[in-house]
């Protein structure tokens, strides 16, 4: 084979859909993506429920206050 | 309810989401609060361009993750800190069951790239479709669907999980129509 076909072979080699291993492919691949999705939320998911800051809310008054201006 | 009302009103219901949106791409508190708050300013001072009826969670989030992305620039921190700092302190490894830690989980995110906090943020945490996170970060869906699998694999290894059989995360594994991470 010549070296560019050795490397297109390397190269473009895509790993085994079944045999092999004898275990399904893409389960544990799967298995990380439920992890990472579970934790992605456990991470930031109780971001949400923290007490907004008064300096936000007050900032959003702005808009009661031009509309006052406007009426 | 008055226009102003109505936008004040999404605007709030919308917050805690931009606060977890920040806290993925800074890495404490106080400035992802910061960035919030810089995000309101500029909305406010802006909230003629918004077109009413328009995707107001994807407005609020380009801003910040604009925002987000010109301070990165101005400061370079982030990049000395994905250079190193993070990866030196710890090594994290995956408890037995398969599990890992919540604390090695965010050490380990905080490691990875600005770009690849933020697609699965948008798409695992926040729950935005690959074509709203494709609309925030002003790319093709497909970027976006092969960046979540980048982001994914790079996550598992610095997490040390490894695929059986050592197969990478096939991009075929990520679902064309629901966004997931």
């Amino acid at each position: 084979m010549s070296r560019k076909g050795d490397m297109d072979t390397l190269v473009g080699r895509k790993p085994p859909h079944s045999g092999g291993s004898g275990k399904p492919p893409g389960k544990s691949s799967a298995t990380h993506k439920a992890l990472i999705t579970r934790n992605l939320k456990l991470a930031f998911g109780p971001v949400t429920n923290e007490k907004l800051p008064e300096r936000w809310l007050e900032l959003l008054g702005e808009i009661d206050g031009n509309e006052d201006k406007q009426s | 309810m008055s226009a102003p009302q109505a936008f004040k009103a999404e605007l709030i219901e919308l917050l805690p989401s931009l606060r977890a949106f920040a806290r993925s791409l800074a890495h404490n508190a106080a400035q992802a609060d910061d960035l919030v708050q810089d995000t309101l300013v500029k909305a406010l001072a802006n909230v003629d361009r918004f077109e009413p009826g328009t995707n107001l969670r994807a407005w609020l989030f380009t801003i910040l993750r604009n925002h987000y992305y010109s301070q990165l620039r101005k400061s370079k921190r982030e990049i000395e800190d994905a250079e190193g700092r993070h990866a030196a302190r710890i090594a994290v490894r995956p408890e037995q069951d398969g599990s890992v830690d919540l604390e090695d989980f965010k050490v380990a995110f905080a490691q990875l790239a600005p770009d690849h906090r933020e697609v699965l943020s948008l798409v695992g945490a926040s729950g935005c479709s690959y074509e709203e996170a494709a609309q925030i970060c002003g790319c093709a869906v497909g970027t976006i669907k092969s960046r979540v699998n980048r982001a994914r694999r790079k996550l598992s290894d610095l997490l040390g999980l490894e695929d059986e059989g050592g197969a990478m995360i096939p991009e075929s594994s990520v679902p064309q129509e629901t966004a997931s991470v």
